[in-house]
């Protein structure tokens, strides 16, 4: 019998563990931030999202976030225009 | 959303199915696996906006149980191999061993088994056996497990100079041709090349790369007629162009249906690789145009989004200079969109008699550059009669910058400043623009000796 012995491609990664937000219990009274992706009718879903909370939660305020492409991490000045509205909750349309 | 969560704010992407993978992948390597998600039945892209409509009402539930349900974290340290085509795999370990009756049906199972998981860019491979590698790495002076990139997008994976230096055996270089591979990886990690657009995209993208300086004859990299082709002429460019792809396949995970989402794809993504022809260049070769000494060696990339072609024969410079200002714009496809809003570069690949013929009618390249920045464009007519009304908004903002009229043309990139010229091919007539995704990034090779 013949053998082969070859190297392992593929690459480790080893990224920094996140920890995911704690949830509300209700979006009652909520500020609730929108992220559209910019592509085409992201944002048609993101109004319909809107309305329908608007319709089942009282007290809601939701607004569009700065927008950004999907595969484009969020700007320095983008992170800091969120952090001042200071959304409860986010809803992203994150592709096409 | 991974930033967003990480600084406590919940958070839930609407994700069509078409991209669950490439979502799930995300999260896995943003160290969030557990990322809430609400599925679409079809991209939002491809449906009228009532389907739009209805399909938000069908999942209007996941969304709130998405943001109200607690989300429970899994396993407090990751440290995995990236995701592959092929699944969780037998081969985990730091070498693998195949055996097999003869050494036809030996290199056979390797390379079905690469294939199987999704490791090869569809051709044969070339075995990264342990006497194959150390060979290569006689390429570099720089120690195995040293770390070229940290996080390699979009996987993140590690791209240690071993890593890459298998995926330049199995590409078929030679060890000489290794520095310029890790230069090359170096460029495509650099942020203003935007790895991550260009692996990720549903477009056809891939880094275009070209070499100047004393590297390109010592290891024979072709930079007359037809380097981008295939043939023997052109070993030097092929192989380390695929290395390049396999890097981005195997430490990057840019793997059809995970990362890469690419619709239709190109045989460009096999590889791009050429040298400037600086013999021909009536101007300064391009490293040298930017501030670098002629006998340094560099490579440049850019993310690729189309390359487009002209074939004009002239001796006015007007002329061959306004038919090039023409395969600069595609207003249909994805040019004009990353040239507005992501203020790319656009490559001219000067065919050289079409060089020589503008240099010699006085034209400095910054005159071209000028010329080109007039010309090309698209109007507003034709924007809108192309149905790209909802991205008219970032064309506008340039369009109002630089005060132009009604009936004048919006150009292509974003300031004369976008657009880089090189010489390149050898014969008449051929030209080709290559049109960017990000900006053109240059490394030095010399260092990775």
């Amino acid at each position: 019998m013949e053998e082969l012995t070859v190297l392992n491609p593929i690459g480790i990664f080893k990224p920094e563990r996140v920890v995911p937000a704690t949830r509300p219990k209700t979006l009652n009274g909520k500020r609730i931030g929108l992220q559209w992706n910019e592509k085409p009718r992201g944002d048609i879903a993101l109004l319909r999202v809107k309305e329908l909370l608007e319709q089942r939660f009282t007290g809601v305020n939701i607004e569009f976030l700065p927008s950004t492409n999907i595969v484009r991490p969020l700007t320095q000045e983008q992170l800091d225009e969120i952090q001042e509205w200071k959304p409860d909750a986010v809803i992203g349309g994150t592709a096409d | 959303m991974f930033t967003l969560e990480k600084m406590g704010i919940p958070t839930v992407g609407i994700t069509a199915k078409h991209f669950l993978a490439d979502y799930r992948s995300t999260a896995l390597s943003t160290g969030l696996p557990e990322l809430p998600v609400a599925l679409a039945e079809e991209a939002y892209s491809s449906i009228s906006d009532k389907e739009v409509q209805e399909d938000v009402d069908s999942m209007i539930d996941e969304i709130i149980s998405a943001l109200t349900t607690p989300v429970e974290a899994g396993v407090e340290q990751l440290e995995m191999p990236i995701t592959t085509p092929g699944g969780p795999s037998p081969l985990t370990g730091e070498t693998t061993r195949f055996t097999a009756e003869n050494y036809d049906k030996l290199y056979d199972k390797f390379n079905a088994t690469f294939l199987e998981y999704g490791w090869g860019d569809g051709f044969m491979l070339t075995p990264p056996t342990r006497p194959r590698v150390d060979e290569m790495m006689k390429g570099t002076s720089h120690p195995a497990d040293e770390v070229v990139v940290k996080h390699f997008e979009p996987a993140k994976g590690e791209a240690t100079v071993e890593k890459i230096a298998i995926a330049a055996v199995m590409a078929g270089c030679k060890p000489e041709y290794l520095p310029v591979v890790l230069a090359a990886i170096e460029a495509l990690s650099d942020p203003a090349f935007d790895l991550i657009q260009v692996s990720m995209s549903t477009g056809a993208h891939t880094p275009f790369l070209f070499v100047n300086g004393p590297i390109r004859d010592e290891i024979g990299i072709n930079y007359k007629a037809g380097p981008l082709g295939p043939g023997s002429r052109n070993h030097v460019n092929a192989t380390i162009g695929r290395a390049v792809r396999l890097v981005m396949m195997n430490i990057g995970g840019c793997y059809l249906g995970i990362k890469d989402m690419d619709v239709l794809g190109t045989s460009n993504k096999f590889g791009m690789l050429i040298g400037e022809n600086e013999e021909a260049n009536p101007w300064e070769p391009y490293h040298v145009e930017i501030g670098y000494d002629p006998k340094t060696s560099v490579i440049s990339a850019l993310g690729m989004d189309s390359q487009n072609e002209t074939a004009l024969a002239s001796v006015e410079p007007e002329v061959l200079l306004y038919y090039y200002a023409t395969v600069m714009c595609d207003f249909g496809g994805g040019a004009l969109a990353c040239a507005h809003f992501f203020d790319a570069d656009t490559l001219i690949l000067m065919n050289p008699d079409h060089a020589k013929t503008v240099a010699e009618s006085g034209w400095s390249k910054n005159d071209v550059r000028g010329f080109l920045f007039k010309t090309c464009g698209v109007t507003e007519h034709e924007l809108t009669a192309g149905g790209r009304a909802d991205i008219m908004p970032a064309y506008l903002e340039t369009w109002q910058a630089l005060g132009r009229q009604a009936g004048e043309k919006l150009p292509c990139v974003k300031s004369s400043e976008r657009i880089k010229i090189i010489v390149a091919g050898a014969g008449p007539l051929k030209g080709s623009n290559i049109s960017g995704i990000g900006r053109l990034v240059t490394k030095e090779i010399d260092k990775w000796k």
